[in-house]
């Protein structure tokens, strides 16, 4: 049984090291690779929002907790140390892992993902130890007929470029398009790979290879601080002043389709909205967001859009309906403040 | 119709913001000036005074009142001149030692004497700069003029006190979608209010807000007889009925009454039994 914070340390390095010698020995991984997925929660309570699979219970860390289920522990674990950003930790296979936190954050009010945006997911772009090693490029043209929507779902891997000719040239005109939906990274220590890993634009991390299980965590938590620190500049923000959100999209959108979908409430985006003030080419959405069901005012342009969040609503709405918003209809899509970038 | 209120508010505010699309550099921004709103000031005798935004950047300070009121404010503003610009630092403003700049905000022109005046209706206008002391702010005032504002964000603030008919119908759609939330248990007319004003609902002065109480249950009233029997007011509280079945043509259906609701003025229809 896990008890302790040590135990999952052993469990997860394990975990790793068993793969680690099945990919030296065989070229692929046969256990369940580690998975991470980074959640928000406004001021909530571990034991009272429930678990995924089981009941949590505490480990001897502070603010750590294991699940157990008919008398089985050690499939999940949650570090809720950080307050606001989780971290649950998951070694089940990716489709049970996916499908039980995905039912778990739709259906526990006041859980949500947390929604990188493409410079959290190229945090490491600068980096030296670090290598981008490809990336995955999403649009579902959500606006359009069903039968017309042009849908670009495009992963690429480092070093693909040298087989086709302007292929590379494709990729940096998608990547300036379109949102990025994942990006895998490779830290290279001493020579070689010391941690493989794909982020992907929900929070969620899969760690295809590590070495060290501290290493392993220090990564996951640099992502997490740096989504809690935007986060608490973006509430600040929202409660010093009155002004707005600022989306710049690489894609224009047809304002007719976004007011017709939101009237209904319908599609990826999960709003439902009226247009309260219409233009041809700016109009005014009053309306809720369905993931919490909070007010929120969205203005939009041909390419812009601007977002204001009123009351005490989730200010994490602002780089959720960005992501879903560009891998939908939106195409590359960045946050701004006052002009300057946000949640970047 | 336009939104008189919220439009002279929200075009006052944003002229403290900058928006990269289509690209506009609020006047007050470019100075520096940061802003609160609803500030309790003191002059040096310990006079209260309450000036609608207070805002101070490097080189002045400045207190706003923004009304649709066709009197004169020039009483009010002349008294804000002796605020002690030490309250500045209460709400994290710079302070600055010197009386303030003051102005009057409008969407038309009044004679507020001797008193800056901007005119944000649609276009920005910039009346009597020369009783502004910075120059700084006179300047940035200056080449600001003539800014289109039809096109800037929307504030947090959806409700404010002496707005019409038409403007409180609009500032409820977002509320009233509320309550159709899964498991909401209804909104008393004082929580719609409170959650319209926002942050202003702790400061509004008790006798401006039961006039806006008043105003928006009777609206609500009227919405509840147009959503045919899909909302209902019982228990003290404004609710969904259980004939609500969260799906998109509900959904559909919702939108369009408060479509309707927010296009029409209150009339005899609204009020079977004699209005108001």
């Amino acid at each position: 049984m896990i008890e302790t914070l040590r135990d999952v340390k052993k469990y997860i390095q394990a975990a790793l090291e068993g793969n680690e010698e099945s990919l030296q020995a065989f070229g692929k991984t046969y256990l369940a690779q580690l998975k991470c997925y980074l959640v928000e929660s406004a001021g909530q309570d571990a034991r009272r929002v429930g678990c995924p699979s089981g009941a949590w219970f505490p480990l001897d860390a502070p603010d750590w907790y294991v699940n157990e289920e008919n008398g089985q522990n050690g499939s999940l674990f949650l570090d809720t140390s950080q307050g606001r950003v989780w971290r649950l930790y998951s070694l089940l296979d990716a489709v049970e892992s996916d499908g039980l936190v995905e039912k778990w954050v739709r259906n526990t009010v006041g859980l949500d993902y947390c929604w990188l945006s493409r410079y959290h997911m190229l945090r490491w772009e600068h980096s030296g130890t670090w290598q981008l090693r490809g990336m995955g490029l999403r649009f579902s043209d959500g606006l359009a007929p069903i039968d017309e929507q042009g849908n670009f779902s495009l992963k690429a891997w480092h070093g693909a470029s040298q087989y086709l000719k302007g292929l590379q040239e494709l990729l940096d005109d998608a990547s300036d398009n379109f949102a990025i939906h994942s990006a895998r990274w490779q830290k290279i220590s001493n020579g070689s790979v010391s941690i493989s890993s794909e982020w992907y634009s929900n929070g969620k991390v899969t760690i295809n290879r590590g070495v060290d299980v501290d290493e392993v965590l220090a990564h996951i938590g640099e992502m997490a601080f740096r989504y809690q620190d935007a986060l608490n500049l973006a509430s600040e923000l929202r409660e010093e002043e009155l002004g707005a959100f600022e989306f710049n999209f690489a894609q224009e959108i047809d304002l007719d389709a976004f007011s017709g979908i939101v009237a209904r409430g319908i599609g990826k985006m999960r709003l439902w909205m009226l247009e309260v003030e219409s233009e041809p080419h700016f109009r005014r959405f009053k309306g809720l967001d369905l993931h919490t069901w909070d007010r929120l005012f969205l203005d939009l342009g041909d390419d812009f859009a601007y977002l204001t969040i009123p009351g005490k609503g989730c200010i994490n709405a602002v780089p959720r309906i960005a992501v879903v918003q560009g891998e939908d209809n939106s195409g590359k899509t960045d946050i701004f403040y006052n002009g300057e970038q946000v949640f970047a | 119709m336009p939104d008189d209120r919220l439009t002279l508010w929200r075009n006052t505010i944003q002229l403290f913001h900058k928006y990269n699309r289509p690209g506009f550099v609020g006047p007050f921004r470019k100075a520096g000036y940061r802003y609160r709103i609803e500030t309790l000031m003191l002059t040096r005798n310990g006079d209260e005074r309450t000036p609608d935004i207070v805002a101070s950047g490097p080189q002045g300070w400045v207190t706003l009142e923004l009304t649709t009121n066709p009197s004169s404010k020039e009483p009010q503003l002349d008294s804000y001149k002796d605020i002690d610009p030490r309250y500045l630092s209460n709400y994290g403003l710079e302070m600055v030692d010197q009386p303030p700049d003051t102005m009057s905000g409008r969407l038309s022109d009044v004679n507020d004497g001797r008193h800056c005046q901007i005119i944000v209706k649609d276009i920005l206008r910039v009346i009597k700069k020369e009783f502004l002391q910075s120059e700084r702010l006179r300047d940035v005032l200056a080449e600001a003029e003539g800014t289109d504002l039809d096109h800037l964000p929307s504030i947090p603030i959806s409700l404010l006190p002496e707005m019409k008919v038409h403007e409180v119908r609009k500032g409820l759609v977002d509320i009233v979608m509320g309550l159709f939330a899964p498991n909401a248990e209804g909104k008393s007319v004082v929580e719609i209010v409170d959650e319209g004003l926002e942050r202003l609902a702790d400061i509004l002065n008790p006798k401006d807000k039961s006039r806006l109480i008043t105003l928006v249950e009777r609206e609500l009233e009227s919405l509840v007889r147009l959503t045919d029997g899909y909302m209902e007011y019982g228990d003290g509280v404004f609710h969904q009925t259980a004939k609500w079945k969260e799906h998109h043509r509900s959904k559909e259906f919702i939108v369009a009454k408060l479509k309707q609701w927010t296009s029409r003025l209150s009339t005899l229809e609204d009020f079977p039994e004699g209005g108001e």
